[in-house]
């Protein structure tokens, strides 16, 4: 939609009221965290393996780099790349538009600002210290605001729909919108102390990692499939399935992020208990979307968006497995502390979350901006994000592995002078993890860049203007 | 029976008319009837009439907006054919059936009723799991330790030693090095378990999460006896790969000469 050229309200060029505005906005804005999380994953392996580089710069140290890295991808790309397809979503899936579209925008204006200045407090070394948590208490609370109005906006859509039937993704979208703002909430309320901090801090990463992320790019998934492929859901009752296992023990199994520790024995039970229903909820959907998909295969072939879902599912569903088996004792007595769990973190904002969620707008962005998908680059920056970041994580969790190993028979120390010897273990696999990080950060922005050239130069095409029943054209 | 038969025979026009499944067309037919307060009957007979469902494209974007061409003109001795001009489309003529339907329903009152589903129901599951999971994982466990808010068995830290909390927290030590010793068998020599009332648990955390470097809970009781802990401790902090090679400590050659003094002194109060 082009914006307002009449000049008679200046605000109705910055905030405009037309329909999907805001949800475009969003996850155009969206795309610039995904890269500088990926450029900023890549010096973090650097740092690892190369400490001495750039050593008199405290802005390059490996924790900044992390925070950086971790930050933009969860809450710059992630939020506002969830924000932006349930914009888009809940309208057409209520038959209701969007409840104050400026507000969105608004909403979403605040979120890009907020974060890109946590990234730069990181940066300057005003930080706290808990992971995912970094930004300092202003900016967290500024988050916490702009991150409570996607959450109002669709809420409020969906309770004045006029479509009787609330389908499976508008589900995914009601848990996707409220869990970050209480994930974020309860990971950065201050004044905590003795065990509550690090039990705050693991359900915060956890649920972030293991439920919130899964959580938006399936509901992005069950929307995208049956419409592309142009089929019916194959099963509603595997699609309840699946959500409720995902929101009845995702966030419970947060608490393997840290494993034994400080935490009561009960706890970890719990822990183990529920991350089962990560894998449930896992094959639930592979299954379910697999048999809405069964016998598309020419759409399949010929779709960028859900060649990019299916590879992203596919991921998912592996990193699904590994955090499940996190849970138990004897699985965390090796792999806990190491880089196992950091492996799977970066599966995960390296690959399956860009593959589902940039799949998503690449099947939502050309229908609102009238534009054909300019998708010739698209196989590749496919195969490098899958490849890159799988590789990526998959060599650091088979360091945590030989590491936990290692320490567990006693073959290498774990402390001490000789604690080199730990760390010369897997220095093969963090040198060539470098490398696959590369290859994801190139994949991962040719997929942004793909979406913005569809925005800024696509082929005209009909558009999806969405007109509300009985509404009059504006 | 003979009208379920019709109505069923003009969905599935309409449905191979738009292209849609049947399904899909029913609910947006009872949605768009409930809508605009017309009978389900009358949309479904629209559309398999070749009434466009569809919704409008924009005047800009579309090829398909460009103005119909006009029929090629015939010679003047043909008439032009009902073929050749462009008709509007109708709705068909009311079939004897149809017309019997219409008087047999109630005005308005769709043939099909879909159950409203429950918003309230689906958004209070999402919100009760959510603190259900917030009360069991974080607030039950958190206050199940009795006295897990006090620093317990450890002497308070001093000013030196606080400001170099602060100095390793800003530096981003907590990233690379814990100070979390568990009970399991990797853990064994690196000293006492850490417990609920920890000061690496206290506010400013630096429990961490990640052992690129060893866990530094007790550090400090590890030093050799006979080395000058601070001594060695600065050397290896500005000159890491000199002292052990290979190590992957950053150099911290860039801090001031207070921030390094107050960083070891911490360090060395980790026992």
């Amino acid at each position: 939609m082009a914006a307002a050229t009449s000049g008679r309200n200046v605000l109705t060029g910055v905030l405009p009221a037309s329909a999907d505005s805001a949800a475009r906005r969003a996850m155009l804005a969206s795309l610039a965290f995904a890269v500088i999380g990926a450029a900023a994953t890549v010096l973090m392996l650097i740092k690892v393996s190369v400490p001495g580089l750039f050593d008199t710069a405290s802005i390059a140290g490996y924790g900044r780099m992390r925070a950086i890295a971790l930050n933009s991808f969860v809450y710059g790309f992630g939020g506002l790349a969830a924000t932006g397809l349930a914009y888009y979503m809940t309208p057409r899936l209520t038959g209701t538009a969007l409840v104050k579209e400026r507000l969105a925008h608004i909403g979403a204006a605040t979120h890009t600002f907020v974060v890109a200045i946590g990234l730069a407090s990181i940066t300057l070394g005003i930080t706290d210290p808990l992971e995912l948590a970094e930004f300092p208490l202003l900016v967290d609370f500024a988050l916490f605001v702009s991150l409570v109005i996607p959450a109002s906006i669709v809420t409020a859509t969906v309770k004045a729909r006029t479509e009787r039937t609330i389908y499976v993704s508008l589900w995914y979208v009601l848990a996707g919108v409220w869990w970050l703002p209480a994930l974020y909430f309860v990971g950065n309320v201050p004044g905590t102390t003795g065990l509550g901090t690090q039990l705050q801090s693991s359900f915060m990463v956890g649920g972030l990692i293991g439920a919130w992320l899964p959580m938006v790019g399936i509901g992005a998934a069950y929307y995208v499939v049956p419409r592309a492929t142009d089929r019916a859901l194959y099963s509603r009752s595997l699609a309840q399935a699946g959500f409720w296992s995902l929101a009845g023990t995702g966030l419970f199994a947060s608490v393997t992020r840290y494993g034994p520790g400080a935490a009561p024995d009960w706890l970890e039970t719990t822990g183990a208990v529920f991350s089962l229903g990560l894998i449930v909820a896992a094959l639930a959907t592979l299954a379910n979307l697999a048999g809405t998909a069964n016998g598309a295969y020419k759409e399949i072939r010929e779709s960028t968006p859900l060649r990019m879902i299916g590879g992203g599912l596919i991921v998912y569903a592996g990193i699904a497995a590994l955090l499940s088996v996190k849970g138990f004792r004897s699985i965390d007595a090796v792999v806990g502390l190491t880089s196992w769990y950091e492996g799977l973190i970066l599966a995960t904002v390296l690959t399956a979350a860009p593959l589902m969620l940039i799949g998503a707008m690449a099947y939502a962005l050309p229908q609102i901006a009238g534009r054909r998908l300019v998708d010739d680059q698209a196989r590749r920056a496919m195969r490098l994000t899958i490849w890159g970041g799988s590789i990526t994580g998959g060599l650091l969790v088979i360091s945590g592995l030989v590491t936990g190993i290692g320490w567990n028979t006693g073959a290498v120390p774990n402390s001490g002078i000789e604690y080199v010897r730990t760390t010369g273990l897997i220095d093969t696999y963090q040198l060539v993890a470098i490398l696959s990080a590369v290859i994801a950060a190139v994949g991962i922005s040719m997929l942004a860049l793909m979406i913005l050239r569809t925005y800024t130069s696509g082929e005209a095409i009909a558009s999806e203007v969405l007109l509300e029943i009985g509404q009059d054209d504006e | 029976m003979r009208l379920a038969k019709t109505m069923s025979e003009q969905l599935a026009a309409a449905a191979a008319a738009m292209g849609t499944p049947e399904e899909l067309v029913e609910r947006a037919a009872i949605a768009r009837a409930t809508a605009q307060g017309r009978s389900y009957e009358e949309i479904i007979a629209a559309w398999a009439g070749g009434e466009s469902a569809t919704v409008a494209v924009t005047p800009e974007t579309s090829p398909a907006a460009d103005p119909p061409t006009e029929p090629e003109s015939k010679p003047e001795s043909d008439p032009p054919s009902e073929a050749a001009t462009a008709a509007p489309a109708v709705p068909p003529a009311p079939t004897p059936e149809t017309s019997v339907a219409v008087m047999e329903q109630p005005a308005g009152a769709p043939l099909l009723k879909a159950k409203r589903e429950s918003f309230a129901g689906l958004l209070t599951g999402i919100l009760a799991l959510l603190a259900a999971a917030i009360l069991l994982v974080v607030v039950i466990p958190a206050n199940s330790q009795g006295d897990a808010r006090h620093i317990v068995g450890e002497a308070a830290l001093s000013a030196l030693e606080d400001r170099g909390r602060d100095v390793y927290l800003q530096q981003g030590c907590q990233y690379c090095h814990t100070q979390n010793v568990r009970s399991v068998v990797a853990d064994v020599g690196l000293g006492a378990i850490t417990e609920p009332g920890a000061r690496s648990l206290a506010s400013p955390a630096t429990f961490g999460f990640q052992r690129i470097g060893p866990d530094l809970a007790h550090v400090a009781s590890r030093l050799p006896e006979d080395v000058d802990g601070a001594e060695y401790l600065r050397d290896f902090l500005i000159h890491p790969t000199e002292i052990v090679e290979g190590s992957a400590q950053p150099p911290y050659a860039n801090l001031s000469e207070d921030d390094m003094d107050a960083l070891v002194a911490y360090v060395l109060a980790l026992r």
